[in-house]
């Protein structure tokens, strides 16, 4: 299959994207004397573009790289080769001082809340910590500031002293959301946020995310495996396979003109349910 | 036993025995290092409540001890001494700073010795009070400066990884690979024999803690290195958080737990170090008591058969042992029931 | 194999580690310790000629290194010189000693505690497990001071057993079955002391590996099958156990030559524990380091025979 250049058909005026990603390779080595597993190529030549105010999702099934690209867009991993753009700062190779603020502008929330989100700490502390980490605001105004993005997630104050223990999974990932937000970030990435939870609370996370995108711009990066929650929400889709894409463009393009093989059998084994009918694959 | 029926009795019986140690001049009776060669090896003088007529006292009390032609003691019935709450008795210094002269009981007239003498005469109740917080808290100092040694080398193991952590790991197998208690004693062996007893204190907490780093080093190891893959630190990184930061808030608090089921492990054990470090002369020197050398007059044959007074040091470790025991195991099965 | 002869490696690095770390400790003496012999009379200064030569004490600190490390690979440890002999020599009678003592103290050891703990973890929660676990307590609290004191006490207030010491002062004229008596009527106590502070901390470490055991996953598989308790305990429960205690038994055999010193010493038992204290009582240094390298010696070589038992023992460790 030929490399599909990016935006081949994207038929929208040409912007300035907000993330660019070019050739990012990425290497797991095994490490260990006396270890006999292979090196892992997580990413093989990764090029992508994030339009800004736009929700892209990445699809792949386990071990297909989503993860690895989303880390080191989030500067939580470093790439062994390739560069990252933002807007129009190079970010690889800059140093850990001046990549400080780039950090807020890019966030991401994790799978499981639960481990994302530390126990040992209050609610409040946890949205706060960001604030506390930078010292942007004055102390005193931390917490009334992580109240209200706690609010703004839909968490009510009285969740405010209690520990991500005794809260549900939606609770959890609506705090691991406001906490993001404290640090006024313009892109968040969903690494696989979804997976568990049920499906009304995944519908009401959605209808958050469609909220604050609407009122705040933010733009979104979705990955998952799930390619039914990727058409109600996505703009533009990339698939991924074996640490490469294969396939990108926007989302009702690949859903319906599909053309790699990949994609198609992602496509087949998505569940279609008519109600009246057996349930299983084909409509 | 109930667990925390367990915790609590033993930790109020070890409150009760720090405190004690805390406050040796004032629990003390006498000065430990008061000598009176007509009273040696005197056995522990008998409280009477009730005298040889029959008649019933208030107050208990004693009688004076009347030192026979052969040597041996009898009582002289025709004296009584009473026993006092907080009178004022032999100074000391509270806590090294203040002059005090108040006791926690005396008898007037009289010497109560509860635990009989030594060769030299000295009351061995009040040399075991005092010689109890010479080996407590050598105990608890080398446990306190193992314990942050540990810590700290497990800490920064664990967190920076890679060819600082196979230094420190490679280093800790050696002094593991090292017999402790020999190492001890060879360490020892070649620092100056002739030590001026109040430095002996000190050489044997700082040898003792030295040699026993590695365990607690391990231990936070290991929680440091899980607590550093939890993904909560990972998002803290992604706010830009410094190591500092990271260890303080999230990783550290993690390994409080085991340190603490840590200490009440090691105390004993360098408790013990201590004791078998003095009872064989190599560690805390006359006249300076502790349990260990007060324990060493045993070694003498006749001591051992004749003097059974001369044992209850060791009777006071072994009580001090099982509460220590108590309290740590209750302490790991609560830390393991919160982890799972 | 692979992790055999990782282990192996290791343990020479180890060995060679400790060695430097016991000449540097050596060479914190103070002074040159030649001086102090200088005045002992009894050493002629033609002795004290040839050691310094053959330690080379005037030449520097890494070719001084080489020579003693020559010299102990050949067996030569030095010189004592509160004994006016080699050191070697008699660090082989005193191991002797003290490798009897403890093997046979270590055996019994191990035997009580797989017998009481094994039955403590089966009978959990019964009395007489609570029993066990109490009585376990409150023995592992009591030092060993005490225990072996109040032993000698014993000794001599019933006359049964000897006081001290190995062997009875007529001991060359028994015969071999009297002598064998009374090194017996010698070893009853030390032994007995030895096994008092080993076998209950043993014991708990049995019971809490094979309760844990008998809640693994195979284990219950093979109660749900309906196999007999006896040989699930046997065939199921006890490997699942066993890897800890291996390990464990590592250590058993590593301190084998470490952990009866305050007994020899209280006893008077003929072993390396009351030579170590008087070589240091009388500064006799190359005792002190030629005791403590043996010592270690030992205990690497344990800690190696441990893994390789586990080796044997587990297939995962096998695998990997």
């Amino acid at each position: 299959m030929a490399a599909f250049p990016v935006n081949a058909d994207y038929t929208e005026s040409y912007r300035e994207p907000l993330l660019r990603v070019q050739g990012l390779n990425k290497r797991y080595a095994r490490s260990g004397f006396w270890s006999k597993t292979k090196p892992v190529q997580a990413l093989s030549d990764v090029s992508l573009e994030i339009q800004s105010g736009s929700t892209t999702a990445i699809v792949g099934e386990s071990g297909s790289g989503k993860t690895t690209l989303a880390m080191c867009m989030a500067q939580l991993e470093t790439p062994d080769s390739g560069d990252i753009w933002l807007k129009s700062q190079r970010l690889t190779g800059l140093a850990a001082a001046d990549l400080l603020p780039i950090r807020q502008k890019v966030q991401l929330i994790f799978q499981s809340s639960a481990s994302a989100l530390n126990p040992r700490l209050s609610a409040i502390e946890i949205v706060a910590e960001p604030l506390d980490i930078l010292g942007m605001v004055r102390r005193e105004r931390r917490r009334e500031l992580a109240l209200e993005y706690m609010q703004l997630t839909g968490l009510t104050a009285d969740l405010a002293g209690h520990s991500p223990l005794t809260l549900s999974g939606g609770q959890r990932q609506r705090l691991a959301i406001a906490r993001a937000l404290t640090l006024k970030p313009e892109l968040l990435i969903f690494d696989e946020s979804f997976s568990g939870l049920d499906l009304i609370l995944e519908a009401q996370i959605l209808e958050l995310l469609r909220t604050l995108k609407t009122s705040c711009g933010f733009t979104y990066l979705v990955i998952t495996h799930d390619l039914s929650l990727v058409a109600g929400l996505a703009d533009y889709v990339a698939v991924m396979q074996s640490g490469k894409i294969v396939e990108q463009g926007l989302a009702s393009r690949v859903f319906l003109h599909a053309q790699h093989p990949h994609t198609l059998a992602l496509l087949a084994a998505m569940p279609r349910w008519t109600i009246g009918s057996n349930a299983g694959s084909g409509a | 036993m109930n667990l925390n029926v367990q915790l609590r009795t033993g930790l109020a019986v070890l409150a009760v025995l720090h405190l004690m140690l805390l406050f040796p001049g004032f629990v003390a009776p006498y000065d430990p290092m008061e000598q009176d060669r007509t009273m040696s090896f005197a056995s522990p003088t008998v409280v009477h409540l009730r005298d040889q007529n029959g008649s019933w006292h208030m107050r208990p009390f004693i009688y004076a001890v009347a030192v026979n032609q052969d040597g041996s003691y009898t009582e002289d019935t025709r004296q009584k001494h009473f026993f006092r709450a907080f009178p004022s008795g032999a100074p000391y210094k509270l806590f090294g700073l203040f002059h005090c002269t108040v006791h926690l009981f005396g008898v007037d007239g009289g010497r109560a010795i509860l635990m009989g003498t030594d060769r030299y005469g000295r009351d061995q109740f009040s040399r075991l009070i005092y010689g109890g917080q010479v080996s407590l808290f050598a105990g608890l100092l080398a446990a306190l400066l193992s314990l942050f040694l540990g810590a700290f080398v497990g800490a920064v193991s664990g967190f920076y990884g890679r060819w600082i952590d196979d230094g420190l790991m490679r280093l800790a197998e050696l002094f593991l690979a090292l017999p402790w208690l020999y190492l001890l004693f060879a360490v020892r062996a070649f620092l100056p024999l002739s030590v001026p007893p109040a430095s002996t204190f000190f050489l044997v907490v700082l040898i003792i803690g030295l040699v026993g780093w590695v365990r607690p080093a391990r231990l936070v190891r290991g929680v440091v290195l899980s607590a550093k893959e939890q993904k909560y630190v990972l998002a803290a990184r992604g706010f830009g958080a410094s190591d500092l930061h990271l260890l303080r808030r999230h990783i550290l608090p993690h390994t409080y737990s085991v340190l603490l089921t840590q200490a009440t492990l090691l105390v004993p054990q360098f408790v013990l170090a201590e004791v078998t470090l003095s009872f064989l002369g190599l560690g805390v020197a006359e006249p300076i008591p502790s349990w260990g050398n007060m324990l060493s007059s045993l070694q003498q044959y006749h001591v051992m058969i004749s003097y059974w007074w001369m044992f209850l040091p060791g009777i006071a470790l072994g009580v001090l042992f099982l509460n220590y025991f108590t309290v740590a195991d209750a302490l790991q099965t609560k830390v393991q029931s919160a982890s799972t | 194999m692979r992790f055999l002869l990782a282990r192996l490696t290791r343990s020479v690095f180890l060995l060679a580690g400790v060695s430097v770390l016991s000449f540097l400790l050596m060479q914190l003496a103070p002074g040159d310790f030649f001086e102090e012999i200088k005045l002992n009379p009894q050493i002629s200064p033609q002795t004290i000629a040839a050691l310094r030569s053959q330690f080379g004490l005037d030449r520097p600190l890494p070719v001084r290194y080489g020579l003693w490390l020559q010299s102990a690979a050949r067996g030569d440890f030095g010189y004592s010189f509160a004994y006016n002999s080699p050191v070697a020599p008699l660090l082989k009678t005193r191991v002797r000693n003290t490798a009897f003592l403890a093997g046979v103290a270590t055996a019994i050891a191990w035997v009580l505690a797989l017998g009481i703990g094994l039955w403590s973890a089966v009978r959990a929660g019964h009395w007489d497990d609570r029993f066990c676990t109490g009585a376990m307590s409150i023995s592992m609290a009591v030092p060993d001071v005490l225990v072996a004191l109040a032993l000698l006490l014993l000794a001599t207030r019933t006359g049964v057993f000897p006081v001290g010491g190995m062997v009875s002062t007529d001991f060359d004229d028994f015969t071999f079955l009297q002598k064998a008596k009374d090194i017996g009527a010698h070893l009853a106590l030390p032994v007995f002391a030895l096994v008092f502070g080993l076998a209950p901390t043993l014991a708990r470490h049995v019971r809490s590996s094979v309760a844990q055991a008998l809640t693994a996953p195979c284990v219950q598989a093979a109660r749900a099958h309906g196999i007999a308790p006896a040989r699930i305990l046997f065939r199921h429960v006890l490997p699942v156990a066993a890897n800890p205690l291996i390990s464990l038994f590592g250590i058993s055999l590593a301190t084998l030559l470490s952990v009866s010193l305050l007994i020899e010493v209280i006893m008077s038992w003929p072993g390396l524990g009351p030579f170590f204290l008087e070589a240091i009582l009388a500064r006799d240094v190359y005792v002190v380091i030629g005791t403590v390298l043996l010592s270690t010696v030992f205990l690497v070589a344990g800690n190696l025979i441990a893994d390789g038992l586990l080796f044997a023992a587990d297939p995962r460790i096998r695998k990997s």
